[in-house]
This record gives structure tokens, sequence and C-alpha cells, in this order.
């Protein structure tokens, strides 16, 4: 009888565990995209599958990917953390200063994303927004409209500088195809 | 119980009878239990049946999640999944209390299978980029749970194989040795430890042996080889006297001699024939040093009956001549003085072994 409830016991907190584990992961996404600061950024073309989830678009979003020589004098020799905030101009956003930890000060305007270098000595940052995924046989379509320069991209931020797509903006049309959930 | 053996038995019984060692009750006994092995062995192939069934079925969910098929809402794609999720535990529960636990571990593994699917899926839902490897390291706990709480070690071994899929990428990314692959193994080695699962164990000391290898080449200032080669040595000593007198722990000292010598091995090919600036006659002297190594491996195998390392070693030996011919000593008349050289060698060891084992005899006769 123990053998029993022990099996069944088992399986609950397992099956209980791992749903916990993808619900938090869903709602934080949902709150993030809900909640933060909408930004929109250019993209420019660059190409892809993913091996186990399918097709999908590398988004490359020029100088906020790889912010210049004189904004990033130091690359960090290790994997780091780096924090670059934005200014919106006429040609859109652009990066104005980076950072190993969130700055103390942040003009009104200013957004603040948090980033990543995942290779060692190199320059580009990835904030976790450099794929989207499509369906099956539709990455061809989004990468020519990114080679047209007609594809941007909605970008919600939170105040630690998390980011999160939340929608694309194609030929100028908003498309809001990101539902929360 | 293998083939040969009910072959050997069954050649040998009536000659033991013959002599009156073995009474012909006493052979037709143990000829009959050894032919009683019928049903462990169609276990087995139900076993594996049931996890490549489980292996195909995970494999077609991750293309699911892969397809992003758009007719479907994401959130009732996700519900579909996670439903399936608890249905391949719930199964599992049910077929471990009906006492069909080959079935049981194929469901279990299809459940972790789905988790890391689930996973994907959110992933794609919030074209999540982020670092790949944390995805697999997630996935990893998951069926590292599952194995656990379940009692299923085909989902353990699933864990040990992302662990090391994380473990090769982060290396990978950082162009650097990845220090934290090693609390993560030694995570899976001690839960596979607990549940008794031998094939894991010794899958895990083979993903060590080339984590450490791997350290030839990631240290700062490599290739190190000559580090790894000492690690090698140290994993291999500590086994043999781990075998010698290690009680309990003496299974893993036979498992620290094959993974000792395999590092070492590694480590000496990679000093003869990666780094390249080595000069010839120091390249020979570790090639001495290889055979001679790959010759002890096989003593040390043919004597504690340990035929995985014998074979090893022979591999390891075959390897070295080859690599070695490659490389060629400067002309083909040197490589052939090696080779003959070689060769006198290992005879005059084979009549040293050949001695010694008389001696030996003699001194038993003697004694008893």
């Amino acid at each position: 009888m123990s053998f029993r409830f022990n099996t069944w016991l088992a399986m609950l907190i397992v099956a209980g565990t791992q749903s916990a584990v993808l619900g938090a992961m869903v709602v934080d996404r949902a709150l993030l995209i809900q909640q933060g600061r909408e930004i929109i950024l250019d993209v420019q073309p660059v190409d892809p599958r993913s091996l186990f989830r399918g097709d999908y678009v590398i988004l490359n979003y020029g100088s906020i990917s790889r912010p210049g020589a004189s904004l990033l004098k130091e690359v960090p020799k290790e994997k780091r953390t780096l924090f670059v905030t934005l200014r919106r101009a006429a040609e859109g956003w652009q990066p104005v200063a980076t950072s190993e930890h969130y700055p103390d000060k942040v003009e009104a305007d200013d957004v603040v994303m948090k980033g990543q270098l995942p290779r060692r000595y190199s320059r580009q940052v990835q904030y976790g927004i450099e794929s989207y995924f499509v369906p099956e046989g539709e990455g061809k379509r989004l990468e020519k409209l990114i080679g047209k320069g007609q594809l941007k991209v909605i970008v919600a931020v939170d105040e630690t500088g998390r980011a999160a797509i939340k929608g694309l903006v194609v030929e100028g049309q908003r498309v809001y195809d990101e539902p929360m959930l | 119980m293998s083939l040969s053996y009910r072959k050997q038995l069954a050649e040998d019984l009536p000659r033991w009878v013959a002599e009156g060692w073995v009474r012909p009750e006493g052979a037709q006994a143990i000829l009959a239990e050894v032919a009683n092995d019928g049903p462990d062995r169609q276990n087995r192939i139900v076993g594996i049946l049931s996890i490549l069934g489980a292996v195909l079925i995970g494999a077609g969910v991750i293309s699911f999640v892969a397809a992003n098929w758009q007719e479907m809402p994401r959130l009732v794609r996700l519900g579909l999944v996670v439903g399936m999720l608890w249905a391949a535990y719930g199964a599992g529960a049910f077929l471990f209390e009906r006492g069909l636990a080959l079935f049981a571990h194929g469901a279990v593994l299809v459940g972790s299978v789905v988790f890391g699917a689930s996973v994907m899926l959110v992933a794609q839902m919030y074209h999540l980029h982020g670092n790949p490897p944390d995805a697999v390291i997630l996935w990893a706990a998951g069926a590292l749970l599952a194995g656990l709480l379940m009692r299923s070690n085909p989902s353990l071994v699933l864990g040990l194989l992302l662990v090391c899929l994380w473990g090769g990428w982060e290396t990978q990314l950082r162009e650097g040795v990845f220090w934290l692959f090693l609390p993560a193994w030694g995570v899976v080695v001690a839960a596979m430890s607990w549940r008794g699962c031998e094939y894991g164990v010794k899958l895990a000391a083979v993903a060590l042996g080339v984590w450490i290898v791997s350290l030839g080449y990631t240290l700062p200032g490599h290739p190190r080889n000559e580090f790894v080669l000492a690690i090698g040595v140290a994993i291999g000593g500590g086994g043999l006297a781990l075998q010698y007198r290690g009680q309990m722990l003496r299974p893993y000292g036979r498992l620290a001699v094959a993974l000792g010598f395999g590092v070492a091995i590694a480590a000496l090919l990679g000093l003869q024939f990666v780094d390249w600036r080595r000069e010839l006659w120091s390249v020979i002297g570790l090639a001495a040093v290889t055979l001679t190594l790959s010759l002890a491996a096989v003593a040390w195998g043919v004597w504690t009956q340990d035929r995985w390392l014998m074979r090893a070693a022979f591999v390891a030996f075959a390897i070295e001549v080859v690599s070695l011919y490659a490389r060629t000593l400067g002309t083909l008349m040197n490589t052939s003085l090696f080779f003959v050289g070689a060769g006198v060698g290992v005879i005059a060891l084979a009549l040293l072994a050949f001695w010694l084992n008389r001696k030996l005899g003699e001194r038993m006769g003697a004694s008893s």
C-alpha cells in the first residue's frame, strides 16, 4: 500500500514541479510584455533554423547590438552582463552609454537594456531578443522585409533592463501578433 | 548469461563429469539453470523496445513544437504539451503500480522529453533568445527529478546526456574551461549511484574522461596535456589502490583504473601528435611510455579479468602504433627499426611473463 502512495505522490511532485516551472516562465514573460516600457527598434538583415524550436529569423539591432568602440572601450574578457542606455534620435534608438551595473540616474526618455557578451573578447551584445520564431517556411518572407528595411521590432523593457519581443511593425503597420499568453 | 558461456559449459561439463569433479545430476542442473535465461533476455528486449518507443514519441513531440503550427493558438499548444506531460507521468505511476516496470520506464522517459519540449515551446512563444544552454540545464534538472522520484534510470541517463550537452555548449561559447560542469556531473553521479544505475555511472565516467581530456585544450596556456596526463595517472593510481583494498568501493576502483588509463592515453597521444613543436626524441620517448602503459593495462586487464580494460588497452596500443607510423620517424628505415625494436621488446616482455607464471606455478605447487 505504501508503494502505491509513494508512486503516485512522486508522480504528482514531478509533474507538478515541472508544470510550475513552465508556468513561472510564462507568467514572467507575460508580465514583462504587459508592464515593460515599449520601444520600437530597427533591425538589420542577417539569417536559420533552431534544432529544437523550428524556423526563426535572427534579428540584428545594428549599433545597439554592436556598440561603437567609443562606448565600449574595454571588452570584458569573460562573459559579462552589460547595461546599455538607449536614447531616441532622428534615425531611431541609439546607444549612448554602457555600464556594468544598472545606471543610478536615467534620463526620463532614455531606456536601459540589459545585455550579455556571450563570447570572450566579443563586442556583440545580446539582449535575448535576437530571434523571432515563425511558422515553418515563413522565415524567407520576413528576411526579405528586413532586407528592404521594412521591418521593425516592438520591444518591451522593464525597470531592471530585461527585454522581450512584443510585436512587429511591418511596412509601417503595427502587427500585434504577440499575444501576452 | 552469454551464449558463449553456455557453449563453453556444454563443452566443459562432460569432461568434468568424466574426471569425477562434477556429478552427472549436477551437470544437468547447471545446464538447466544456464539455459533458463530466456525470460530475462526477452525482458531486456521489451525494455529496449519500450525505451526506443519513448524516444520516438519524444522526438515527435519536439518536432510538433518545432513546426510552430499556427492553426492552434499557442496557449492551447502549451496546454496540449503539458497535458501530455501529466499523462506520461500518470501512465508511468500506473504501470509501476501494475508491476509493468519495463513500460513504466518508457512512460517516465516520455514525460521527461515532453518537459524539455515544453521549455522550448515557451521559449518559442516569447521569442526568447537568451542563453540556449540555460534551457538545456533546466531540462536536465527536470529529467533528474523525474528519474529520482519516479525511480527510473532511463530518465537519469537522459539527465546525464543533457548535462554533457550543456557542458559542451558552454565550453564552446566561452572558449575556456567550464568548471560548473563538475558539480552538475557530481549531482548526476550521486543520483545514479543512489539508484544503483550501473551503466549510467559507467557512461558518466566516460563523460568525465572526455571533460578532463578537453582541459588540455581549454585551460589557459593550452595545450596543457602534461597536466591532463598527471590527472589521468592520479585517477588510475587511486583506482589501483581502491581495487587492491577498496572493500565496498572495489567496483569503483575498476572504473577509475579504466578512466585514468583512457585519460592518460589521450593526453599522451595529444602530447605526441597534437603539439607539433615537440622534438623527435621526445615523441619517441612518449611513444615508448604509451606502448608500455598499454601493455601494462593489458596485463592488468588479464590479471583482474577486466575484459573492457583489456580491449581498450589493445585499441590504445593500435592507435599509438598507427599514429606513430603516420608521423613517420624521419625515414621509413628508422620507422622500420623502431617497430622491430618495439616488437623485440614486447616479445621479451612476453617471455618474462611466461617465466614469472611458471615460477609462480612452481611455488604454489610447492606450498600446497
